[in-house]
């Protein structure tokens, strides 16, 4: 394995740390567009109870992978951000929205019409978001970030063609399910009663049978037209695709029967790790290509002495980084009983 | 009008000599083809005699890099100097506010006190603002100074007006409503009275006075 290889992997690990963590916050803000029932305005509360204390640190594997890219990978970095402006530019004003409209839902002060609007603008902006991050997937998988781009493409064919296909569409679909399904799974966890925890789990269930369908959706999609050739061939005919397909599927039913069977620890483990084997197919799929048809991670890769010191970098910085990130889901989500979360918190004096 | 042109130039140049031996400005070296490519816009506006034309070309070949680089250590020192300014400003308040404490007085009420502290509040986002702008514009026409320029980095996807304008009137709307939200949490808020006496005129501090 050589270093490009290596930062690759690392880059896909801080990629699959984003998904299944702040994934699940987008998730969280799908579910509290979806509220219902008796038990609305308390899952709400459960929702902004669970994904405060940690979605502006989850974001920090989002950074990571695109400083990595950019050091490591400089000529992939560069035509992602040409030919996917747009796609990118929308996720950034997701992030940003959702992030604002969080903090000033959750603290702007008393709950009335007002402090409505923001909640709304959360959700949204949280159904959006995983869309638009899973067609950029979905644009890369399909090949269609290609290049040298002629010097002046038609602004349609250049930079609206590449991600507005159906199969990066699907991708879009499936990340958003994919999202859901892990909040509502880690949600059940989170809550402190059994009400709201059978609610979290009909969610789960639900979201977990949809994101089979949506899998199934991608895998027609890559198929049609131009579709995905090179993605869907390595998921069907390498020779770890077997395996691979095997592991994700026994994680998909353990997680499906452990939520049924109400143990919902495992059911959270077996979520993670469905979504984290469905993230490295596609990583396996299109390797040695960083950017398929054509540009590949050794081809992409910055002089070995960049990709030297970025790794010594890294390996600093995980240092400060990781045990930081222990402490801080150590202190919000271990299962010591707390409190029942009262909103809105109390104001600083 | 030439004449006039000519002695501009000439007490220009002689400033900046002047800058130069009193130690305020540092000389570089010259960059022969700016200069060139600066006489050669002014000889295109104005005619001057060749006698002229070569005095101004030794001016800018001797000055122009001075001008390009050290307007930039200019606003620099300024700026540096802007924040000495608040440090002894801070320290200052911090002098005050202990002299006051040594004498007895209630700190918590002492309005000029409080006054002097929120003024100097937005003296830190100021601070960062300016050694932003500093470090953006100050490299410029470079983005990797030396290395590539900005014109050859930005994206050749037309139209670049449109996220330009969209994420700045996304800012300004955020920026707006955090100004908003904390008027309204902190200055019009029902919960917490004894707040509003120190900024609202009439407000709540009278009352305080009165119970003291």
């Amino acid at each position: 394995m050589s270093l490009a290889d290596l930062l690759a992997v690392v880059i896909f690990a801080a990629l699959n740390a984003y998904a299944v963590l702040a994934g699940a916050d987008f998730g969280g803000g799908v579910w509290a567009l979806l509220a219902g029932g008796p038990r609305k305005q308390r899952q709400g509360e459960l929702i902004a109870h669970a994904i405060g204390p940690v979605w502006e640190a989850n974001h920090v594997w989002l950074i990571l992978a695109i400083v990595l890219l950019f050091t490591g990978f400089p000529a992939a970095f560069a035509r992602l951000g040409t030919v996917l402006h747009i796609p990118l530019s929308l996720v950034l004003i997701g992030i940003v929205l959702r992030g604002s409209a969080f903090t000033f839902w959750r603290y702007g002060g008393d709950t009335d019409a007002e402090q409505r609007h923001w909640g709304v603008t959360f959700a949204v902006a949280s159904l959006i978001t995983p869309v638009v991050l899973g067609v950029t997937v979905g644009a890369i998988a399909s090949g269609a970030v290609s290049g040298p781009w002629a010097p002046g493409p038609a602004f349609f064919t250049g930079y609206v063609a590449p991600w507005l296909t159906p199969f990066a569409l699907s991708v879009g679909v499936f990340a958003l399910v994919a999202f859901a399904f892990l909040a509502a799974v880690y949600l059940t966890l989170e809550a402190e009663d059994t009400a709201l925890q059978e609610d979290f789990r009909r969610r789960a269930l639900g979201a977990g049978v949809a994101l089979f369908g949506a899998a199934l959706l991608v895998l027609v999609l890559s198929g049609v037209g131009a579709g995905a050739p090179r993605v869907r061939a390595g998921l069907i005919f390498a020779p770890w695709a077997a395996p691979l397909h095997l592991l994700t599927g026994v994680a998909a039913v353990v997680a499906l029967a452990a939520l049924w069977r109400r143990r919902y620890g495992a059911a959270r483990i077996a979520a993670a790790c469905q979504v984290s084997l469905i993230l490295w197919g596609w990583g396996l799929s299109q390797y040695p290509y960083i950017l398929p048809p054509d540009l590949t991670v050794a081809g992409a890769a910055a002089p070995t002495l960049t990709l030297q010191l970025v790794l010594g970098a890294l390996a600093l910085g995980a240092v400060v980084l990781l045990p930081s990130l222990y402490y801080l889901f150590r202190v919000f989500k271990s299962r010591t009983p707390v409190a029942p979360p009262t909103m809105p918190p109390a104001r600083p004096r | 009008m030439i004449r006039g042109q000519h002695h501009r130039y000439f007490f220009i140049g002689n400033f900046l000599q002047c800058l130069v031996q009193w130690g305020m400005l540092k000389p570089a070296c010259c960059n022969a083809p700016v200069a060139r490519f600066v006489t050669g816009q002014l000889l295109e506006h104005f005619h001057f005699s060749a006698r002229v034309t070569e005095h101004i070309h030794k001016i800018i070949h001797d000055h122009i890099q001075i001008v390009v680089h050290e307007v930039q250590d200019i606003v620099y020192e300024i700026l540096t100097r802007l924040t000495f300014v608040g440090a002894i400003y801070l320290a200052l308040i911090a002098l005050w506010a202990g002299w006051r404490a040594w004498r007895g007085a209630d700190l918590a009420h002492d309005r000029w006190l409080l006054r002097a502290i929120a003024l100097a509040t937005p003296m830190g986002f100021v601070a960062v603002e300016a050694g932003w702008i500093v470090t953006e514009l100050g490299r410029q026409p470079w983005v990797i100074y030396g290395v590539l320029k900005t014109a050859d980095s930005v994206t050749p996807m037309p139209g670049l007006i449109v996220p330009f304008l969209t994420f700045t009137l996304l800012y300004c709307f955020l920026g707006a409503i955090v100004v908003w939200l904390l008027y309204r949490q902190i200055l019009r808020s029902p919960e917490i009275p004894e707040w509003r006496g120190f900024y609202m005129p009439g407000g709540g501090s009278r009352e305080r006075g009165d119970a003291a």
